[in-house]
């Protein structure tokens, strides 16, 4: 897998990525601020920051994901790095929420979370922009992404089990979902490796 | 087909005592077998050649709208051969259902239950006597009067805490001294008809004078022609004195951060994180990934209160003569949730669920909440003291801001310390006694030693 920081770097500063970190950060400041208590009482800024963050960072890797274009594109891999870097400089914020909320939830699982789903949904959106172009409908991807989303969520209320819906258990300790996004996250990692491999047959670093 | 005595015997079986107890397993709750709803009651288990066991209570102090809430109480009984007795005060708040178990390891001993049809909170009229109906024309006719036998009698403050009247008439055998006294101390009014035989000579000689003040109470002497002045002695309700002392600096929930401090914080870090990240190149990229463990350390040393779990008292002693009944509020705050263990008996001043033991009381609280708990009262040692016109601090530290009901101002008493009271100049009460005083008779001494308030009850009637 041919991946260096400076290329992450690179990444991070082109206009798509750039002006998705920005609009991201932007929205859990602006969540971060308006949820915070103005009186004394019950502090639970991290509920609404925890899922505002989850649901960001899984539409975000969704639509990067669904928007890496081929099986040759060599950016599909930096551009993960380059998300969950997006996701790692939020964790202040999230924090910040935690430190002054005492959520039920261990302050691990609220910080590694999200940096599961960035993987998680990012393999998701290969599948999704793949299939979708497959069937010539790639310009229906916009609207599929959120679609996705909703789906995801309306099959964990059928279910009656907490699978895949970022809202509800980013702010809950589930076995269950803890499951099933290490899979999907360990699948995008095991697709991304076998890929590269597939490609340079000699070594990562060909 | 059943006869009439068949129909009889089974009817006394299944309507009877609620108690399934044995000979061997005896539990009494209540004085005299009456139990005073919202009130601590005496707890006793009597074991005859028992193996040890535990005592099991389930009490569902809900409601329809808020459902089961449950208060638990667990307790080791010694148990072994011949008679052992645990005893105990629990407090029974007004019940749905009342259950109780001996157990033990799987095999239940005794069990029991009382009927909601039970719950009654009046207080109890005792009334120690062999011809108890000829007393009952001197209460209401609304009055819960009880007639009690010496040994019924429990020989501990709180035990009394649903009793209002103790009525002693001398024709029975003298109670115990210890009972009179934890009695009086608890603000029952224990009146003691004269004549007295001389078996009671030692309750005669605590009688003296005929009319005095003890903890919270009274010991009274009295003929039957001075009765009825005694009965209207009002009683003082030790709960309502002790949500008295329910004040902000208790326990409180951390204020936030102002927001717009919060606000320059996180635009600050966001500003410097994006000019980094989309200026710096790699560099940028590194600095920014290594200053935000940092900004995160300052967020939560910022953000984090120093306190997630808050308990704190406010205690008062209540003097009367030479005994005093101690009250102590507890005012609890939790952060994250958590089952919160206070040592001592107590009880919160909402319904939850809880467990209480002999040695301590497990609340579960849910995040970011408070509650308060009053302790079981109890004796303690008078310190604000009246002796006649003299105001005497028994205690071994000063007592402040002295303030008498009706007379004003006093200032500091010393450790020691005896002074006349004197009227002073009209001057507000102090914030802090503002509750206290609307519970308490004119002439009532109150003081403070740090979150310990003095009070010191006047000799003469007056009441709440």
């Amino acid at each position: 897998m041919h991946l260096s920081l400076l290329e992450v770097s690179e990444r991070l500063r082109q206009s798509d990525l750039q002006q998705a970190t920005i609009g991201y950060l932007a929205v859990l400041a602006f969540v971060l601020l308006v949820v915070w208590p103005a009186a004394q009482g019950p502090n639970d800024s991290f509920q609404a920051l925890a899922q505002t963050n989850a649901l960001a960072l899984t539409l975000l890797s969704l639509a990067f994901g669904s928007m890496a274009r081929g099986t040759t594109d060599p950016s599909r891999q930096t551009t993960l790095v380059a998300l969950l870097c997006t996701a790692l400089l939020a964790s202040p914020l999230l924090v910040a929420g935690y430190a002054a909320s005492f959520p039920t939830v261990p302050l691990a699982w609220a910080l590694a979370g999200p940096l599961g789903y960035v993987v998680a949904y990012y393999g998701v959106g290969l599948m999704l922009g793949a299939a979708f172009r497959a069937a010539r409908l790639g310009f229906l991807l916009p609207l599929a992404v959120p679609g996705l989303v909703a789906l995801l969520i309306v099959v964990d209320v059928w279910l009656g089990q907490p699978l895949f819906n970022p809202l509800t258990h980013v702010t809950t300790l589930s076995l269950t979902h803890l499951l099933s996004i290490a899979l999907l996250a360990l699948a995008t990692f095991g697709y991304l490796f076998y890929d590269a491999v597939r490609k340079h047959p000699q070594g990562a670093n060909a | 087909m059943l006869t009439w005595r068949g129909t009889l015997t089974l009817l006394a079986l299944v309507a009877g005592s609620v108690a399934a107890q044995t000979r061997d397993i005896v539990v009494d709750v209540g004085v005299g077998g009456e139990i005073v709803a919202g009130a601590w009651n005496p707890l006793r288990v009597t074991l005859r050649d028992q193996p040890p066991a535990q005592l099991f209570v389930d009490i569902d102090q809900g409601s329809l709208r808020e459902g089961e809430r449950w208060l638990r109480y667990r307790a080791e009984l010694a148990g072994g051969g011949g008679i052992s007795v645990f005893e105990d005060e629990l407090f029974i708040p007004v019940w749905r259902s009342f259950q109780w178990s001996v157990r033990a390891g799987e095999q239940i001993l005794a069990s029991g239950s009382f009927d909601r049809h039970l719950v009654d909170e009046r207080p109890l009229e005792l009334i120690l006597s062999t011809q108890p109906g000829a007393f009952h024309a001197y209460f209401d006719a609304q009055a819960r009067l009880v007639d009690v036998t010496p040994h019924d009698l429990p020989e501990r403050a709180a035990a009394f805490d649903g009793v209002r009247t103790l009525l002693i008439d001398g024709s029975t055998a003298p109670p115990r001294s210890e009972a009179v006294l934890a009695a009086s101390a608890a603000g029952v009014r224990t009146v003691l008809l004269e004549p007295l035989p001389s078996s009671f000579a030692e309750l005669q000689a605590l009688a003296s004078p005929a009319t005095q003040r003890l903890g919270a109470g009274w010991l009274l002497k009295r003929s039957e022609a001075g009765l009825a002045d005694a009965l209207a002695l009002p009683r003082l309700n030790s709960y309502d004195i002790t949500l008295a002392l329910d004040l902000p600096t208790l326990t409180s929930l951390p204020p936030p951060l102002p927001t717009i401090t919060l606000a320059i914080g996180v635009g600050g870090y966001l500003l410097a994180t994006l000019l980094l990240v989309g200026y710096g190149g790699l560099p940028g990229l590194l600095t920014s990934l290594a200053l935000m463990p940092l900004a995160s350390l300052g967020a939560w040393q910022v953000l984090r209160p120093s306190e997630a779990s808050q308990q704190r008292s406010h205690t008062l002693t209540l003097s009367g003569g030479e005994l005093a009944l101690r009250l102590e509020l507890i005012g609890l705050a939790q952060l994250p949730a958590a089952t919160r263990t206070v040592s001592g008996h107590a009880r919160p001043t909402a319904a939850p669920n809880y467990l209480q033991t002999p040695l301590a009381l497990e609340l579960p609280m849910e995040r970011w909440s408070m509650t308060r708990l009053v302790a079981r009262p109890r004796l303690g040692t008078p310190t604000l003291q009246w002796e006649g016109e003299l105001l005497v601090n028994r205690g071994r530290t000063a007592i402040e801001e002295v303030y008498v009901l009706g007379l004003g101002p006093q200032g500091r008493l010393s450790a020691g310390e005896e002074r006349l009271v004197v009227r002073q100049e009209d001057a507000p009460l102090p914030l802090l006694y503002q509750q206290l005083a609307a519970r308490l008779p004119q002439g009532s001494a109150i003081g403070r030693s740090g979150d310990h308030l003095h009070v010191a009850l006047p000799g003469s009637g007056g009441g709440s």
